[in-house]
């Protein structure tokens, strides 16, 4: 337990450091806006929020000195008063740098590469391959995908760390992996695929050393991942209408029992929501056809309870024509396509890059970005860090800029504050 | 010519190649921006991320060619031949392609924003996703059949669009925006409309025979004298739109909104109007004969001089409704 009494000590301190800092008013907006998304001023609301918190949340989001610069940087480039927030940002930096210096295992990924490897293969000779697959999806990207296609596309290596990164020990990968099959309709046979996964965990999970294992216990200390996340979802059988809001992020309901088998790819899919569903900006959305009642008559819409986080289609073209305003929209769909599934091959072969890129529409890469990341500094960093690594640089940094000044009224009216 | 020829000249601020052949040129990337390749043959040319922005195309044969991601905007492309073209998320932006042949065209995600397409030919075209904002595709001149007949505008943005006279015929137009669209006259015939937004959109003398409107958004559209005989619109919303004197025989209005809709002089023979709500529509003069009102809401409507002896109003909500007669129910 040292090196745990040695992070507390080091963490107290950091929140010490920043509890007296002069400027600890905009510290703090700088930090609920880069966390939480949301330009805070009112210092009723700012006060609600929690320092540790907020911190924890940051080293999250962050993990090394590095990505905390990069994304502060990033954020303070969005303010009215870049050249006050810089200034604020570098105190940011310098009160965290011994918390990152002085313990910098604490935050790095403790995934054995080998032994992941040792999952994927297992995974690649097991018969219910494309269903553990499926799992593994739906588990990191909250969404419940059919279309085999794209699950082609996806690398089964990173959703293996993807969700390891997410359930840091087994206990929170079993919970994981209970939710997505209690809303399943074949629930026998993803049960089985479950434990497979499961087991197949374990091997990551095992620590040689005990003092490796109380790393881990420090790290989910330290980051609390899963909280900040991975949203909470109802047990099984709980009425989702029970779930009271507690906390902005943690909030969600539970779209009804998918048939994976049976639909369409378009349609959902097991999927959790926060209260951003219910934003004027984020309508609920019914996953199929309106259904006639036994009197014939079209049912009056879909239970209160049937929502999931989405972009009211109406928004959509609004959202295209920004785009569409300020970048090449082929351009903008490879930006997106990249950052949403990194493994796709759309800049390889350019007759293959057309054939992928035809599979997708832009409203609908828009729509999965806004499911995929909470935060609009999260999503500024993933699409800045494609656009690197695309060739012609300069012209996706600036496809990644319209994205992002595209979303941001969107994003700004999907803050739900605590207590609201 | 081959491109290589055409890039030095290019460079040395050459601008006109008017006829030149340049079949199955592979020109992707290329800066050509003003370049006068008029009546050129450009059949299976590669112009990918090409900039040909106010290009000269016009009569240009660009059957088959590829031109994703290209940059066209304010280009002429009168009467360019671009069937089966690639033109996959290009920006046409303010080109003018009058009289163009893009049939069978690949147009998904395009930008064509204030773009001229009257008389075009775009049968078969692919246009999901893709932005026509502004753009014009008035039907001039009826020589041209073909259109935009069985066309894909599946989520285009048709916004101000003007598609009068426009053959739309069996089109697919799901989820498509055409809020505030001049629509007159056009033909939408078979068409798939569901789910599509025609707020405040002008459908007069249109014929949308057995065209599926459901769940379409249709508050204040226009559509006065249009032919609407058997089109679904099961729970659409037809708020205060104006339809007069059109023909709705056996049209499909299960749970529709139609509060404060005019129907003065409607032909509703036959119309299905189940569980509909009618608040203060006004339905003066209309023709209601087998017309089923069951559980319908006519609180405020006005029937005044309709004929509606044999409609069927068996639980219909009808307190304050105007009857044919002018009496008032309670």
């Amino acid at each position: 337990m040292a090196v745990l009494t040695h992070f507390d000590d080091q963490f107290n301190e950091t929140i010490r450091r920043l509890v007296n800092d002069q400027n600890l008013l905009r510290i703090k907006k700088l930090l609920v806006y880069t966390c939480r998304n949301s330009w805070e001023s009112d210092l009723v609301r700012l006060n609600h929020y929690d320092l540790r918190e907020l911190v924890r949340e940051l080293i999250a989001i962050a993990p090394t000195l590095d990505q905390l610069k990069q994304r502060l940087d990033l954020v303070v480039k969005t303010i009215n008063k870049p050249a006050e927030y810089t200034l604020i940002a570098n105190a940011v930096v310098n009160h965290l740098k011994k918390l990152y210096t002085d313990a910098p295992q604490l935050f790095e990924s403790n995934l054995d590469h080998a032994a992941c490897l040792e999952v994927v293969q297992s995974f690649k000779q097991d018969q219910d391959y494309l269903r553990i697959k499926k799992v593994l999806y739906c588990a990191c990207r909250h969404t419940w995908e059919n279309n085999l296609s794209k699950l082609t596309q996806v690398n089964i290596f990173n959703l293996v760390q993807e969700l390891f990164q997410l359930a840091p020990q087994q206990a929170d990968l079993d919970a994981i992996l209970q939710r997505i099959v209690s809303t399943l309709n074949r629930q026998d046979e993803y049960q089985a695929i479950a434990e497979k996964i499961s087991q197949a965990f374990h091997h990551l999970y095992q620590t040689p050393h005990d003092e490796a294992q109380e790393q881990t216990h420090i790290i989910n200390h330290a980051v609390d991942r899963l909280g900040a996340s991975y949203p909470a979802v109802a047990a099984p059988n709980q009425p989702t209408s029970a779930l009271k809001p507690t906390h902005s992020t943690n909030n969600t309901a539970l779209t009804p029992p998918p048939q994976p088998n049976n639909q369409p790819s378009s349609h959902p899919i097991p999927q959790y929501n926060d209260l951003r569903s219910f934003t004027p900006f984020a309508a609920p959305v019914t996953s199929v056809d309106p259904v006639l009642d036994a009197e014939g008559l079209p049912d009056s819409g879909p239970p209160a309870n049937v929502v999931r986080r989405s972009l009211d289609p109406s928004k959509l073209f609004d959202l295209r024509i920004e785009i569409m305003k300020f970048t090449n929209p082929l351009r903008a769909k490879i930006l997106m396509l990249t950052t949403l599934h990194p493994s796709t091959p759309v800049h390889v072969q350019v007759h293959q890059m057309y054939q992928t890129l035809n599979r997708y529409q832009l409203d609908e890469l828009l729509q999965e970005l806004f499911q995929s990341y909470k935060a609009l500094p999260e999503l500024a960093v993933d699409l800045k860090q494609a656009a690197q690594q695309l060739p012609e640089t300069d012209q996706y940094l600036q496809s990644a800029e319209t994205v992002v000044r595209a979303l941001r009224p969107i994003y700004e009216m999907s803050i739900v504050f605590p207590g609201e | 010519m081959n491109a290589e020829e055409l890039l030095v000249r290019y460079r040395n601020e050459e601008l006109n190649f008017r006829g030149e052949s340049l079949v199955a040129v592979d020109l992707s990337r290329a800066d050509l921006i003003g370049i006068d390749l008029s009546g050129a043959d450009l059949h299976g040319a590669t112009f990918s991320w090409a900039y040909l922005n106010r290009a000269k195309l016009s009569k240009s044969n660009l059957m088959e060619a590829k031109l994703q991601g290209a940059n066209l905007s304010q280009a002429e492309l009168i009467g360019a031949k671009l069937r089966d073209a690639d033109l996959h998320g290009a920006v046409l932006q303010g080109a003018d392609l009058r009289s163009a042949d893009l049939s069978l065209a690949n147009l998904l995600d395009v930008n064509l924003m204030d773009a001229d397409l009257r008389n075009t030919k775009l049968g078969g075209a692919n246009f999901t996703g893709a932005c026509l904002r502004g753009a014009n595709l008035r039907e001039e001149n009826h020589k041209y059949i073909a259109n935009l007949r069985g066309a894909n505008l599946q989520k285009a943005d048709l916004r101000g669009a003007n598609l009068t006279g426009a053959d739309l015929a069996r089109a697919d137009l799901r989820g498509a925006n055409l809020t505030e669209a001049t629509l007159r006259g056009a033909d939408l015939s078979e068409a798939d409309l569901s789910n599509a937004i025609l707020k405040g959109a002008f459908l007069t003398e249109s014929n949308l025979f057995n065209a599926n409107l459901k769940w379409a958004n249709l508050v204040n559209t226009k559509i006065e004298r249009a032919n609407l005989n058997e089109v679904n619109l099961m729970a659409a919303n037809l708020q205060g739109a104006l339809l007069p004197d059109c023909k709705l025989v056996r049209v499909d209005l299960r749970g529709a909104n139609l509060n404060g809709t005019k129907l003065v002089r409607t032909d509703l023979r036959r119309a299905n109007l189940q569980g509909a709500t009618l608040r203060e529509a006004n339905l003066t003069e209309s023709f209601l004969a087998l017309a089923d009102f069951s559980n319908a809401d006519l609180t405020d409507a006005i029937l005044i001089r309709a004929e509606h002896t044999t409609a069927n109003f068996y639980g219909a909500r009808m307190s304050g409704t105007t009857m044919a007669d002018g009496s008032v129910r309670e």
